[in-house]
């Protein structure tokens, strides 16, 4: 009997220590390798993140020089707009995904160490007036938006009722669960993304903020919008749109409106009412802020695209008209 | 809600147990029998609250009718009860199947929702009202019956278990007492599981849904494609199946009651019969012993025999799924069932020792098993006659070998996990049942083969598996269903 107990003991006391070795094992697995995700980013998250990382550096920095144009859009101002090309003082913020939310807190933080530039040019494609694409897999997870400006958009959101942002609980779990970045982290190794990533980042600081996405000569495949039914903008976007106008009309910058053009292909699939309801909205927010809009949606041949919605070899005929249709209106603006 | 959900592994289950231990500590079993039966419940809520009632008036018809049994063993009142139990699982599971093949019934557009686990339920209370009509039923009350019913481990997919396996449990100490022996041995399973499910099979599965989405889209499949596919889905729907098995087995002896085994390592099986003894098996002893049996089984000629395993494996298929690739799927393990039977039979009167074997007999069985069953599984995975047809095909080599680059993972993942399924030892054997007389099937106990590879209760286990469950929960990118909640 009192053998048998002995036995019993010592089993239970090695299944216990069983489990504590366990539990530790996880625990510190756990801290090591949310230690390294959150610090290395660089070394993991996919090629938009320098671009972000630069873009939020160049925004918070300080500098006393001041731009005479200044872009913030999405990914196809970034691709489409070359601020090399300028013989003026240009900086491309546009960014992969980005909508008016990021938009609008990227110029409150660049106006706090900069001085307002002369003319801003916002560049956002449809479909990022209608949804939130990436807020969380970039904007949260890139540490974009530090916590006061995300309880701002939550707290905008809740308000507006607006059910764009999704479940609130995003948030924690990009800070707690490192499920949220096996992926990249298993993309990281695949794709030597540690140097490739710097080099995304070497790209962006000496061209002021310009990328290529795709660099094939043409493009057939169809965009976002060519996808899409209806035209329908979400009231926390069209709210971050018009808090970003305000700012910029507060700091006496000249507002520009610039719809990135869109492949024949998907042209030819673009619902009518798609393009009415677009046209329709520019109009009004042209009429309502006093911003001046440079073109709507408008068609290139596929050959000028390097992927189905940025433009690779259309890059630099692109820029130069938005330049010229920037600096001849601001050359007559009374605000210049 | 999902055992491979952060809600689950980090919310419910740790609350359920703490409270749970908590309770029996005390030493109030009722109390902790209770909070069992409130989880399970909410448990089951927790995917569809609106299907709630219809577990409670599942539960509280056969408890009662039960009873009624008990007290007077009508032959109608079981044909009636089994009646109520087929109607609700031809209702949700089968109406929307025959509105579509009986045209002229004057129903269209009929779309019902398939309460999670019904399937494994109305199985569960049809053995109840029977094993209770031949007296073969433990005593048992209210809450008692609600806590074997509920029994959140299983209550979604199985083990098919039996009330006179579940209900004696409830005396013994091993329940309601935290007992580290039990909680170390239950974790280590219900790690081995969730490993089973997130890293193996939905890594796996994703390349056999290419395909066979492919195929069912018209596609021509090459040879390799079509082998890749079909073994990815091979590997796919054993990792998944006995990942959740194991999962609930784990987490049932966590809690301190042991559940029949499931899965005894299938793809070994040098023939079909072999197969479903270890394959799924508690579904097997269920059709077996209520079904095969009850239709007359072996003891009325052969012609006789072959019929009723044919009806036994039709029952199976459409018990599956509400389609004709599912009965097609049971037709052919029928078929294969028969052949086998007929086979051993022929050898028998040849005058061979059929407990005899020989190394290169029971490799080629294996081969020829596996060959058969990795075809039957075709009609399972497939949605369409046409698609199964396209795979078929393409297996056969009609299409071309070729294939294109994202075949490359089917090429390697999938022959890797079979050859893990035919070498490697299973989580029973891995880390050893606890034995229990109130189980109607044998438990495998450790293997004594590779005492090496045997799980102790060490550090460097303790390391192996941390690391497999934090590999696991961070592979939790999305919540994938186990294939067999659909059933």
């Amino acid at each position: 009997m009192e053998v048998s107990q002995l036995s019993n003991t010592s089993e239970s006391q090695d299944h216990g220590l069983y489990l504590v070795g366990l539990l530790q094992c996880v625990v510190f697995v756990y801290l090591i390798t949310m230690l390294f995700v959150h610090t290395q980013k660089m070394v993991i998250l996919e090629r938009d993140y320098p671009m972000w990382l630069n873009a939020k550096r160049v925004a918070s920095s300080a500098s006393p020089s001041r731009q005479d144009l200044v872009v913030i859009g999405d990914s196809r101002a970034k691709a489409g707009y070359i601020p090399n090309l300028a013989d003026k003082k240009t900086l491309n913020l546009a960014l992969t995904g980005q909508s008016p939310i990021e938009g609008y807190y990227l110029l409150v933080n660049y106006l706090k160490g900069h001085p307002a530039p002369k003319n801003l040019l916002l560049s956002y494609a449809p479909y990022h007036l209608t949804m939130v694409d990436v807020f969380w897999e970039m904007s949260v997870k890139y540490d974009f938006l530090d916590y006061n400006d995300y309880r701002e958009v939550w707290e905008t959101s809740r308000r507006l009722e607006d059910k764009t942002l999704g479940e609130k609980s995003l948030r924690w779990q990009y800070f707690f669960l490192p499920s949220k970045y096996w992926g990249s982290v298993r993309h990281a190794v695949k794709e030597r993304r540690w140097k490739t990533n710097d080099e995304t980042y070497q790209t962006v600081v000496s061209s002021n903020g310009h990328f290529y996405y795709g660099k094939k000569s043409g493009s057939i495949d169809l965009n976002e919008e060519a996808e899409l039914k209806k035209f329908a903008t979400s009231r926390l976007l069209d709210a971050y749109l018009n808090m970003l106008i305000d700012l910029a009309q507060s700091r006496d910058i000249q507002v520009f409106w610039y719809t990135m053009p869109f492949n024949h292909e998907s042209c030819k699939n673009l619902p009518e009412s798609f393009n009415r309801d677009y046209e329709a909205y520019l109009s009004a927010l042209e009429s309502r802020k006093g911003i001046k809009v440079i073109q709507k949606i408008s068609c290139l041949p596929n050959t000028l695209f390097g992927d189905k919605s940025h433009l690779y070899l259309g890059a630099g005929a692109n820029t130069l008209a938005i330049l010229k249709a920037v600096f001849d209106v601001s050359a007559t603006s009374p605000l210049s | 809600m999902l055992f491979n959900s952060h809600e689950f592994l980090f919310l419910f289950l740790p609350a359920t147990a703490a409270m749970f231990f908590l309770l029996g500590g005390f030493g109030r079993r009722q109390f902790s029998i209770v909070w069992l039966v409130a989880a399970s419940v909410f448990f089951y809520g927790y995917w569809n609250v609106s299907y709630v009632p219809l577990l409670l008036f599942s539960v509280v018809f056969n408890y009662f009718l039960g009873e009624a049994l008990d007290a007077d063993k009508k032959k109608w009142m079981l044909v009636g009860g089994i009646l109520v139990n087929l109607g609700l699982l031809a209702y949700f599971k089968y109406a929307t199947f025959i509105v579509e093949n009986l045209r002229f019934l004057p129903i269209s557009d009929l779309h019902v929702v398939l309460p999670i686990g019904i399937s494994f339920l109305t199985f569960e209370q049809i053995a109840y009202l029977i094993d209770t009509y031949r007296g073969q039923t433990p005593p048992r009350d209210f809450v008692r019956y609600c806590w074997f019913i509920t029994l959140f481990p299983r209550l979604i997919a199985g083990p098919i278990v039996r009330a006179r396996e579940i209900l004696p449990q409830y005396g013994k100490r091993s329940f309601g007492s935290f007992n580290t022996t039990w909680f170390a041995t239950g974790v280590t399973v219900f790690v081995i599981g969730l490993f089973k499910k997130v890293i193996c099979a939905d890594h796996v599965g994703s390349y056999a849904t290419h395909v066979f989405q492919t195929a069912e889209g018209g596609t021509a499949i090459t040879f390799f494609e079509a082998w890749g596919g079909a073994l990815a889905f091979t590997c796919q729907i054993y990792f998944d199946f006995s990942g959740y098995s194991d999962m609930a087995i784990g987490i049932a002896r966590m809690f301190g009651i042991v559940l029949p085994l499931n899965f005894d390592s299938p793809y070994k099986a040098c023939n079909i019969i072999e197969f479903w003894r270890r394959w799924h098996m508690t579904l097997s002893r269920f059709l077996r012993d209520y079904l095969y049996i009850s239709l007359g089984g072996d003891r009325k000629g052969k012609v006789r025999r072959y019929l009723n395993l044919m009806i036994t494996m039709l029952v199976a298929g459409l018990w599956h799924g509400a389609g004709w690739t599912f009965v097609a799927w049971g037709a052919l393990h029928g078929l294969y069932l028969c052949i086998n039977h007929a086979w051993r039979s022929a050898r028998a009167r040849f005058g061979h020792d059929l407990t005899r074997t020989t190394w290169w007999g029971r490799g080629s069985g294996r081969f020829a098993t596996l060959g058969a069953v990795v075809v039957a599984w075709i009609f399972f995975r497939a949605s369409s006659f046409s698609g199964a047809l396209n795979m078929l095909t393409g297996m056969a080599g009609m299409n071309g070998l070729g294939g294109t680059s994202t075949s490359l993972m089917g090429y390697f993942i999938a022959p890797i996990l079979l050859l893990v399924c035919l070498v490697a030892p299973n989580t029973q054997e891995l880390v050893g049942q606890v034995e229990d007389e109130s189980l109607d099937q044998p438990n495998h106990v450790k293997s004594e083969d590779k005492p090496w590879l045997l799980w102790q209760p060490n550090l460097s286990w303790s390391i192996v598996i941390g690391l497999m469950f934090y590999l696991a929960v961070v592979s939790l990118t999305e919540e994938t269903e186990f294939i067999y909640f659909r059933f």
